[in-house]
Parts: structure tokens; C-alpha cells; sequence
């Protein structure tokens, strides 16, 4: 028999309820295997925090988002949004799935060139584009998703004279029921603004109207929502074709469906409360299908989704640094990933299991991240077994928004890896260093040490 | 003017040289020619000849007859025979003209009377109006006493005499004795006498142009001789009789127009003209016997005869087993059989009606047709449908609840256009593994396609239905979702194609136009197939781009510019038969095409093989108008597209029985800009000749397509590449 490890001392408040012989067991599953790869094994190679990807988690999902719409709807289309991940070796994985690339900065944009996505099946969003960025779109053919009056005008002046035309789509913001509306992105359907905007662009012979999109928010809990932006997108379809015999090649849904992380505030699970993607998708495809189009002018559905696609195939895996009380009397664990690394830890209670064998004790406590900063904290309060230095932790469900929101702050940023279809592991993104860090520093001569 | 004209001339000039080949059932100009010039062998028989061919196009062109089958030769050749033989016949007196213009008019009347009597049932009137006429003249004739028997041939050795010193004379007859075989003598003889000719090297021309025209009508003509020949000797009648007076023409006629010419020239065509010969020979005696009661010779009477008795026979054949007829006269064996057997190869389902599967999207054949569940005996042909995900699994979560099951719910679509002929949406969804077998098809739609099809669609979801009885809606069309009603114990499609319209009729087997197959991560195109069970199944999305590239309606002008700035020009058109074509005006070359809507098929050209067309026939062979990445569509062409001359002579010969050669097609995407909306993609289509598995032509060709149309199309030959852009 192993030695039993050393447990420290814990005081746990007596609570009501029926006993049984077990005691006040907790339903922690401590987490030992990330896809079939032990965690042991990761943070021996990769080292601690160490992002973890899983190709198959990615490749089940975008399965299951095409399956979901692809059998209700004969035209769909996914393109996939690069600044939720746009890690190179995921935007792939992505695209082999056969989705497009949903990209909101020339940055982004360029990343997706060089990932080989055809310039046509880029499409451009986003209210910053300077003169450039626009040509360069031109250049790829590149589908424009026009944010405002002024880009309108910029990408007429850009184009007049010359042989070159523009693929455009308007963005459109509504009200869909929900709030906050996104209003400051693209052109308000309710008050005729996104009408004038097709009428400006119909007016250009430059420019080619090819859809309609809208991104009605995010973590949309909802279908609804979806299927009154979709029947506004639908009726700006009709008044086109009714007023320029043309029809739209797509509408444009953009993402926004919830991943199953919990909101904080939430008083339930987020797991409990999300829409399926077929909840969405029908909401969305029966709209469209119920729009009354001819069959030949149905529009492609184009999806975004970008949080619900990637968000479970990701973990953080961290490690405990050190274990205190507060002066309150709560327990704080701090622990070696922080908000430098998991940005959404502001609006996100993230699941986080241990990753070895523990009793059943379990006790409340504060996570910390490892900043020297008062706002580093990953939960306030998450009941987890008793902690000791040099354990591991697993973070849930971080695949969305935090490899592309993460900091450089205090800490580097660490590892990445993938765990491939057959279990093998990759790394793809490689920890920083003070070099990476340094490199683009310049230093004026007269500073230079002697 | 000028260029009408020309065209005038070449009308008439046409319709002479073809009214000589068509005797041997031929439209070959040459051959024409040839046979001509052995008809001149005697002056007087083959001026008479000539004469009568123009003297009954002249007419039947004045007189408003049909002009193509003037042009044709189809008066012609029956005017020609009658020509020769009154020539041959009788002395060219004043006389003889006035019975000449009656017998060529009355034979016009005939020949028209006998087409309609006979094309109503699709068969043709071979040599009938010659026989009925020249037994009417020659009967009257015998009453008349300014017409004069032509004596040479009475006393052909006094003849013989006369002509010594006559240089073209001795030309035309040096053969006459030569010392080979009898057989073979007799075969030039006969040959020769079918044109009222008694020279040998009429014969030996007349068989060089035949060979020349058609090396299976040749070899059938040796046939059809031969097995003559041979039950002459069998029966121990008289061989030399079959040089004379047309008995030796009737086995060859027959042969060449039952071995390869009314009917697709194979193995069994062949052993028919066998079979048949012993039957002319005795209809030939008959004929013989009874009309030498009035003195009359019954000609080619028993081969026309025996040929539109044996094609009326093979009509009216339930199954046209082992002998096919020919449906489109190209008046070539050899492009008959080539073209046969690739059509057979590629059209034998273009007469079905095309089905498609009833939803959208992957889905997965649960049980197909005779499966072991509940697809059993008069109801074996249909198919149920399910959607899975990657670990096979018809649902997520726990799968206790309907909503659970990835099917459920899902759009059913019209299979075909039709009308919605019956609904019943009266029965409640079952709750998972409940099964209502009191009423066992569930929530059903039955459309009626009008073409005598009914398909039917069951276990639909209760209230689901978004047409109504008596709509008409097109393919493609939402008709309901996927439930689990009926005898259903997890959300299902139930598919079948039936001949009634009640609701739970007997299933036929039909096969779905055409449908994705897809195993291991590959994608299959199925055409006319039955889906197999268990495999995944998804339809083939049609594109604008090709759809409308490949559009070539019927007076649709199509430009192209060479790398040397000279400009093609072709057009679309439709003939008398409803078929479509492009046609090129300046290399005077066709070619034919067909579109069902999913596919393009080329299917015939005619012409210039050096015409930008004929690589864009073969470029174009067959074209998937859907863009697909990794989907390529397979064919095989025509052989006589590229053998060289000596191959193919050789191949013409053992046609019937074996080819040597063949020639493959693929074509597939090889860029598509957009998956779903392609305004641009590049298809690549090669064509591989073999001989014996050795690839002897090669050709790459890339056909450009942008804002649904086609701006380029580049050829690769020999390792050059020319490229000609889309005016």
C-alpha cells in the first residue's frame, strides 16, 4: 500500500440534510486524462500553465453544427470566426471541417491568407478597415461586410474610376428582443438606416450586393432572437428583389450561440440553460424557409459561430503555488494561471476539477491567479478538495476568446498544445520568453548602458 | 447568291451520289462514284441509270416531296435500278423515252405510296416500288410493238464480237476470264449484276468501294455470299445461278441490312443472316416459280421480302433480347456499333424518371431495399432514412426522448414535381420504442408524379405538413418533417416508389437519379442506383455557374477567340427529332448534347476532328453542374474518334465481336472558388485512348467558368497547350 498523502487540516461548517454513510461526499471527479492524454504526462513535457487543445472535440463540433443545419437547410455555409481562436493549427483544423474564414482586422485577415483560405471565402468584418485593408479585400475578392457610412463612402472612392468592383454585404443591428442591442455595429434596420445603406450601394455599380449580415450579441441564451433577425434580414431580402430584381446570395447570421460555460450571476448551470445548436438552427432555418423565397433565390445561410464551436475543446491546466488564509477566515488558493491567461474568468464561473485523486473533503476557496494585482482572481468562491502546492488544477471550457484575449502581463504566455485524432500531442504555440518579449523593444542610444 | 448556288448544286449533286449508295444501304460518296463509273461499263445501261435518278429527283422535288429524302437517295435508288434495267433492257428509241418518263413516274407514285404504307410501322421500303413497276412495264411492254429488246444481251456472244477493237470495252471486261476460284469470280459477278453489269471488274470495283465505305458491310456482303454459297451446295442446287438475275444480290442485301444496318451489329446479327439464308433461298425459289406463270423475274423481291418480315418480327418482340434495331441511322456499321454501345453504356437509365432523395443534408439508409426488418416481400422496395452522428448513433443525449433523435423534425422534400395526391396527418408521434401497428404507415404523403409514378413518404410528424391535396410543388419542395408515427419505434423516413396512388401500395424497385455516396471519408457519385443499406447518402447540389454555363439552348451563340485572334462561331440549335446540338458553320461540325438537369452529356459529333468543337465535345463529354471537390465523373468514348486508319480497319472487322481499343473520360473540379455560390472554377476533363492497355492518344482539357459562363477553354496535346477564350 502507497503511502497516504498529507492532507492538511480544513474546518467545515456542519450543514443540514440527510445523512448517510458516506457523509457530506462532493461529486468531484478529478480529471486525469485531457482526450485520452494524462495531464501528468502534459505538464512533465509542456510545463505548467499549459493551454490543451483537442482536435477531436473541434472536428465533433463543427459535425455536429453542419449536421445540426445542413439537414434543414440545403445551403449553409460556416466561416469561422478567427478572433474567438486564431491559433493557425485551429483555424485549420476549422477550415479542413470546410469552414470559411469570419475575420475582423487586416491582422486576422492576413493570418487567414497565409493559412491558405481562398481570398472569396474570407469575409471581412468589423468597423475598423483602413483605405488599404479595403484594397487588399478588393484584391482577394474577399466578401466586405460594410460597418458604417463612412467605410461606404471610402470603399466608392477607393473603387471609382477604376475596373475593380467590390463584394459587399451590409451589417445590419436591429432589434431582436434582446439586450444589450448591438447598435453600434452596422446600419439599424428599424429606423430605414440599413435600406438607405442598400440604396447607396445599389447605387454604385462598383459595388456588388451579395448579402446581408447581422451579429444580433453573444452567449445568446435565446433562438428567438435568432429568428427575428433572421426575419429582418429576410424582409430586407424581399424589398431588394422587389425593388432591384436581385437576389441576395446569402444572409449572414453571425455567431453569438452559447457555449455551455456558466455566466457569473448565473444561478444555474450553463450547461442547463443554453439552446442546443439545433435549437438555434431551427429557429434560424425555418425562418429563412418560411420567408416565402422562390426555391432558386434561397439564400446560403452563413454562420459565425464562433464560442460554441471551440469553447469545450480546450483546457487550461495549472498548478497550485501556494495555500492561505484570508484574514476573514476564507481559505485562497493561488494558483500559476491568471487572468493574464483567462481573460473571461471576469464574466465566466469556470469549471475547474482537480487533476489527481483526492478524498471526499472538499472546502470553499478563493482561486488567485499568480499577478501582483488586486483583480487577479479566477473564481471568488469554488468548492474544490484540499490543496496542496504542486497539485494540478483543470480548467474547463477555455477554448473561446482567452488564446486571443490573453495578456502579456506580468507573466508569459504558455505553451499550447493539440492532441491530434490518434491522441499524439503537438505544440503549437510555443511559450514566451523575455526574447519574445524584448525583440520588439528598441532602446534610444543615449539609455544604453556603458 | 453565289453561296446558295453552290448550296443548289451540292443538293443535287447529293442526292444522285447518294441514290447509288444507297443500295448498299450506304450514303458514301465515293462508293457512289465507283458504282457510276462500273455502271458506264455499259454506256447505254448506265446513262439510262443516271438519267433516271435525276429525272425522279427532278420530279419529286418539283412536286413537292419530302426533300430530305430526296436528298437522302430514298427515290433514287429504286429509280436508279429501274434506270439500269430498262436501259439494259430495252433500245433507246423515241419510244422508249415516253415508257421511260412513265415507268420513273409511275415508280415516284409507288415509291411514295410504299413509304407511307410501310413507315407507319417503322420499316422501310427497300426495293418494292422498282419490283411492282418493272413488273408493270415489262407486262405492258410485251402489248407494244415500238419497243425494241436490247440485243447485246440476248446474243451476248455476237455482242462480244461486235465490241472487238472497242478499247473501253476491252478495258471494262479484261477480267472476265480471269483464273481464280469460282466462288470468288462468281461473288464479283454478282456483285457486278446487281448494277447490270456483266463485267468482273465492275464487281472487283464496286466491292473495293464497298470495303471502302464499310469494312462489316464488306465482310457481311463476303457472309452473306458465302453462306449462299454454301446451302446452294448443301441442297445441291445450282451455284452458277446466283450471278444471275439479282438471285446472288438478294443473300448479299440481306445480309448487310440484317447483319449491320437495321439491326446493331454483333455476334447474334451475324449467325441471323446465317440463319436466314436457307429461308431466302427458298422464298427466292418460290417467288421464282410462281411469277414465271407470267413471266415475270421476282428480282430483289425476296429480300425485301424477308427483311421487313424479320424487322416487323424483332418489333414486335417484348424483350429485345440479343438483337437490338437500330434507332438512329447513321448509315455507317461502324459508327452504329461504336455509338451503340457507348449509348447503351450511358443512356440505358436516361429514360427513368430522375428521383432524389426526399431531405436535405447526410443522411444514412437505416434499412434498404429487402431489408430484414419490415421491408419484406411486396413491400421490399423501399427505404427508410435516419441521420447519425460520428460514433453511428441515431441520437444525442439519452435518446429516450423523440426531440433527442438527430431525424426527428427534419425537412422531407418532394423527391419529384408532382401533386400532393394524399396526406394523412391524423396520428400521434410515438414515444420512443412505442410502435403503432394499428396504423402502420404513420403520418403519410403520397405525390402523384404524373408520369405513372407515385412516391409515398411515411412516419412523418403529426402536423408538420406544409402543402395541401392537390398542390403542385417542384423537387425540392418542403413537404413535412421527420416524425415517429406508425409503425416507428425511433423518428424515421420510410421511402417508397409505387405504381398506385392508396396509401401502403406495393413497392416497385426505382432507382434514384443520382445521389453522393459517402465511405471513409471519400465521396462516390451514384447514378440510377438503388442507395445500399447502412451507407450515407447526401443529394448532388446543383450550381448556377455550370447550370447556367452549360446552358446552350437553342439559338444560343457561343464565340471564341484562337491565341492567333481568329474567331469561332457556333451555334445552338434543335432538329426535326427534338435534339439538341452545336453546330459550327465554318468546319460544318455538330455536335449533340442532352442536359437532364444534373448532368450534360455530349453524346455525338459529326464533322471536322480538327474543329475547336470536337475537342469541345470531347472536353465537355459529361459534366457533373454541380461543383464538387474530389467527385470525379467517369466515361468512355467512342472509339473512332482516334484510331488511325489501318488500326481502325482492322478493329471495323472484329467489331462486332471484340474491341481492342477503348477510350476513357474523367472530368472533375479542379478550382471552385465557393462551395456553395461558385462564380468561378476551373474543370479539367482527359481523354485516354488504349490500345490493349497501352495509351496511344492523350488529351488534358480545361474548361473555365466564371459569372455562369465559360470564358476559356485550354487544350493540352502532345505536350502543347492552346487556349481559346469565350468571345
Amino acid at each position: 500500500m502507497s503511502k497516504l498523502s498529507y492532507e492538511r487540516p480544513f474546518i467545515q461548517k456542519l450543514n443540514t440534510g440527510s445523512m448517510n454513510k458516506f457523509g457530506t461526499k462532493t461529486e468531484f471527479a478529478p480529471v486525469s486524462h485531457l482526450d485520452g492524454v494524462a495531464v501528468k504526462r502534459l505538464t512533465a513535457e509542456y510545463g505548467s500553465p499549459l493551454f490543451v487543445i483537442s482536435e477531436r472535440q473541434i472536428r465533433k463540433n463543427c459535425q455536429n453544427a453542419n449536421r445540426a443545419f445542413k439537414t434543414r437547410y440545403p445551403k449553409i455555409q460556416f466561416a469561422w470566426s478567427y478572433k474567438t481562436n486564431y491559433l493557425d493549427a485551429v483555424c485549420n483544423v476549422f477550415h479542413q471541417e470546410g469552414s470559411w474564414a469570419e475575420v475582423v482586422s487586416v491582422f486576422e485577415y492576413n493570418k487567414a491568407l497565409r493559412n491558405g483560405v481562398p481570398g472569396n471565402n474570407i469575409i471581412f468584418n468589423g468597423p475598423d478597415k483602413s483605405v488599404e485593408d479595403l484594397q487588399l479585400a478588393v484584391d482577394n475578392n474577399s466578401l466586405i461586410h460594410i460597418d458604417h457610412f463612412d467605410e461606404l463612402y471610402s470603399l466608392v472612392e477607393l473603387l471609382s474610376g477604376g475596373k475593380q468592383k467590390a463584394r459587399v454585404a451590409i451589417r445590419v443591428n436591429m432589434d431582436t428582443g434582446i439586450y444589450p442591442m448591438w447598435d453600434r455595429f452596422g446600419f439599424n434596420y428599424e429606423n430605414g438606416q440599413a435600406w438607405n445603406a442598400i440604396n447607396k450601394i445599389m447605387a454604385h455599380s462598383e459595388l456588388e450586393l451579395v448579402g446581408l449580415h447581422c451579429h444580433i450579441g453573444t452567449y445568446m441564451l435565446s433562438t428567438s432572437a435568432y429568428a427575428t433577425a433572421a426575419y429582418k434580414l429576410c424582409d430586407l431580402a424581399h424589398n431588394i428583389k422587389l425593388k432591384y430584381n436581385l437576389a441576395v446570395q446569402y444572409v449572414d447570421l453571425g455567431g453569438g450561440f452559447a457555449s455551455s460555460n456558466t455566466l457569473k450571476g448565473s444561478y444555474l448551470q450553463g450547461a442547463d440553460i443554453i439552446p442546443t445548436i439545433d435549437d438555434y438552427a431551427e429557429a434560424i432555418t425555418s425562418t429563412v424557409l418560411n420567408a416565402n423565397f422562390k426555391q432558386e433565390d434561397l439564400p446560403t445561410i452563413i454562420l459565425e459561430s464562433g464560442r460554441a464551436l471551440i469553447d469545450d475543446a480546450a483546457w487550461l491546466v495549472g498548478s497550485v503555488l501556494a495555500s492561505k488564509r484570508l484574514s476573514d477566515g476564507r481559505r485562497a488558493t493561488v494558483v500559476d494561471f491568471g487572468v493574464n491567461l483567462l481573460f473571461n474568468a471576469f464574466w465566466y464561473d469556470y469549471k475547474i476539477s482537480p487533476a489527481q485523486d483526492f478524498t471526499h473533503h472538499t472546502e470553499d476557496m478563493a482561486l488567485y491567479g499568480p499577478l501582483c494585482m488586486n483583480i487577479d482572481c479566477i473564481r471568488e468562491s469554488v468548492n474544490l478538495p484540499l490543496l496542496n502546492k504542486g497539485d494540478q488544477l483543470v480548467v474547463h471550457k477555455v477554448g473561446a476568446y482567452n488564446m486571443t484575449q490573453w495578456l502579456q502581463f506580468i507573466q508569459m504566455r504558455p505553451n499550447v498544445v493539440l492532441i491530434d485524432m490518434d491522441g499524439n500531442t503537438h505544440l503549437i504555440r510555443e511559450r514566451e520568453t523575455v526574447d519574445t518579449i524584448i525583440q520588439q523593444e528598441k532602446m534610444p542610444e543615449y539609455l544604453k548602458k556603458k | 447568291m453565289g453561296n446558295n448556288l453552290t448550296l443548289q448544286m451540292k443538293y443535287w449533286l447529293e442526292s444522285i451520289l447518294h441514290s447509288y449508295s444507297q443500295i448498299f444501304f450506304s450514303l458514301n460518296k465515293v462508293l457512289a462514284i465507283i458504282i457510276i463509273f462500273a455502271t458506264f461499263f455499259s454506256p447505254q445501261v448506265g446513262l439510262t441509270g443516271l438519267l433516271a435518278v435525276v429525272l425522279i429527283n427532278i420530279i419529286a422535288h418539283l412536286v413537292g416531296v419530302n426533300r430530305k429524302l430526296i436528298n437522302e437517295g430514298l427515290y433514287g435508288f429504286n429509280a436508279m435500278l429501274l434506270g439500269l434495267f430498262l436501259g439494259h433492257q430495252y433500245q433507246l428509241t423515241g419510244s422508249f423515252w415516253l415508257l421511260f418518263i412513265v415507268a420513273i413516274g409511275f415508280l415516284l407514285i409507288t415509291s411514295v405510296w410504299l413509304n407511307s404504307v410501310f413507315g407507319k410501322h417503322g420499316l422501310p421500303f427497300l426495293s418494292f416500288p422498282f419490283i411492282i413497276t418493272y413488273w408493270v412495264v415489262v407486262l405492258a411492254v410485251g402489248n407494244f410493238t415500238k419497243i425494241y429488246f436490247n440485243e447485246e444481251h440476248i446474243y451476248t456472244i455476237n455482242h462480244i464480237a461486235s465490241q472487238k477493237g472497242n478499247l473501253f470495252y476491252e478495258f471494262a471486261h479484261q477480267y472476265d476470264t480471269l483464273q481464280i476460284p469460282s466462288a470468288i469470280l462468281i461473288y464479283f459477278k454478282t456483285i457486278a449484276m446487281t448494277f447490270f453489269q456483266s463485267s468482273v471488274l465492275a464487281g472487283i470495283l464496286i466491292s473495293a468501294g464497298l470495303l471502302y465505305f464499310s469494312r462489316i458491310a464488306f465482310s457481311l456482303s463476303i457472309l452473306g455470299f458465302s453462306c449462299a454459297y454454301f446451302f446452294y451446295a448443301s441442297f445441291g442446287a445450282d451455284v452458277n445461278e446466283l450471278d444471275l438475275n439479282f438471285v446472288g444480290s438478294n443473300f448479299i442485301f440481306m445480309a448487310i441490312g440484317i447483319g449491320c444496318f437495321y439491326i446493331v451489329p454483333n455476334i447474334y446479327s451475324y449467325i441471323t443472316v446465317f440463319l436466314l439464308t436457307p429461308l431466302l433461298m427458298f422464298l427466292l425459289i418460290f417467288f421464282t416459280k410462281v411469277l414465271a406463270v407470267f413471266q415475270l423475274t421476282s428480282l430483289t423481291l425476296s429480300f425485301s421480302v424477308i427483311v421487313v418480315l424479320f424487322l416487323l418480327f424483332l418489333q414486335h418482340r417484348w424483350f429485345h433480347r440479343f438483337l437490338q434495331l437500330v434507332t438512329i441511322q447513321y448509315y455507317s456499321a461502324e459508327k452504329t456499333i461504336y455509338k451503340y454501345i457507348i449509348s447503351v453504356k450511358r443512356f440505358s437509365t436516361s429514360h427513368l424518371a430522375k428521383i432524389q432523395l426526399p431531405f436535405w443534408g447526410e443522411w444514412q439508409v437505416s434499412q434498404g431495399y429487402d431489408g430484414k426488418i419490415t421491408h419484406l416481400g411486396d413491400w421490399g422496395k423501399a427505404l427508410d432514412f435516419v441521420i447519425i452522428d460520428d460514433t453511428n448513433k441515431t441520437y444525442a443525449d439519452a435518446g429516450t426522448d423523440k426531440k433527442d433523435f438527430y431525424c426527428f423534425d427534419k425537412p422531407v422534400v418532394a423527391p419529384m414535381d408532382g401533386f400532393i395526391y394524399d396526406i394523412l396527418n391524423t396520428i400521434d408521434d410515438n414515444e420512443i420504442n412505442g410502435v403503432n401497428t394499428d396504423q402502420n404507415w404513420g403520418n403519410t404523403i403520397v405525390m402523384n408524379h404524373v408520369n405513372g409514378l407515385f412516391t409515398q413518404i411515411s412516419h412523418l410528424k403529426k402536423d408538420s405538413f406544409k402543402v395541401s391535396i392537390g398542390d403542385y410543388v417542384t423537387k425540392g419542395t418542403i413537404l413535412a418533417t421527420c416524425g415517429n408515427s406508425g409503425r416507428s419505434p425511433e423518428p424515421h423516413i420510410h421511402f417508397q416508389v409505387q405504381l398506385n396512388p392508396k396509401i401502403g401500395s406495393t413497392t416497385i424497385s426505382y432507382p434514384i437519379g443520382y445521389f453522393i455516396e459517402k465511405n471513409k471519408e471519400k465521396q462516390l457519385l451514384k447514378i440510377a442506383e438503388i442507395p445500399l443499406e447502412n451507407t450515407l447518402i447526401s443529394n448532388v447540389n446543383r450550381h448556377v455557374l455550370l447550370t447556367e454555363g452549360f446552358n446552350f439552348y437553342p439559338g444560343k451563340k457561343i464565340q471564341f477567340i484562337t491565341e492567333n485572334d481568329e474567331v469561332i462561331e457556333w451555334e445552338v440549335f434543335t432538329d426535326q427529332f427534338n435534339k439538341t446540338y452545336i453546330y459550327c458553320e465554318k468546319t460544318k461540325s455538330t455536335a449533340y448534347f442532352v442536359n437532364d438537369g444534373t448532368m450534360l452529356y455530349f453524346y455525338d459529333f459529326e464533322g471536322d476532328k480538327k474543329a475547336l468543337l470536337f475537342y469541345f465535345y470531347l472536353a465537355s463529354y459529361r459534366i457533373l453542374l454541380g461543383c464538387y471537390n474530389d467527385l470525379p465523373v467517369t466515361d468512355s468514348v467512342p472509339l473512332i474518334h482516334f484510331n488511325s486508319i489501318l488500326f481502325q480497319w482492322i478493329q471495323d472487322f472484329i467489331a462486332p465481336f471484340y474491341r481492342f481499343t477503348k477510350a476513357s473520360y474523367e472530368s472533375k473540379c479542379a478550382l471552385i472558388d465557393n462551395v456553395n455560390e461558385p462564380t468561378h472554377a476551373i474543370l479539367h476533363s482527359k481523354v485516354q485512348a488504349k490500345f490493349l492497355n497501352m495509351t496511344f492518344k492523350n488529351m488534358d482539357f480545361d474548361i473555365e467558368l466564371r459569372d455562369k459562363r465559360i470564358i476559356r477553354i485550354g487544350i493540352t496535346q502532345k505536350g502543347i497547350k492552346k487556349n481559346y477564350v469565350c468571345g
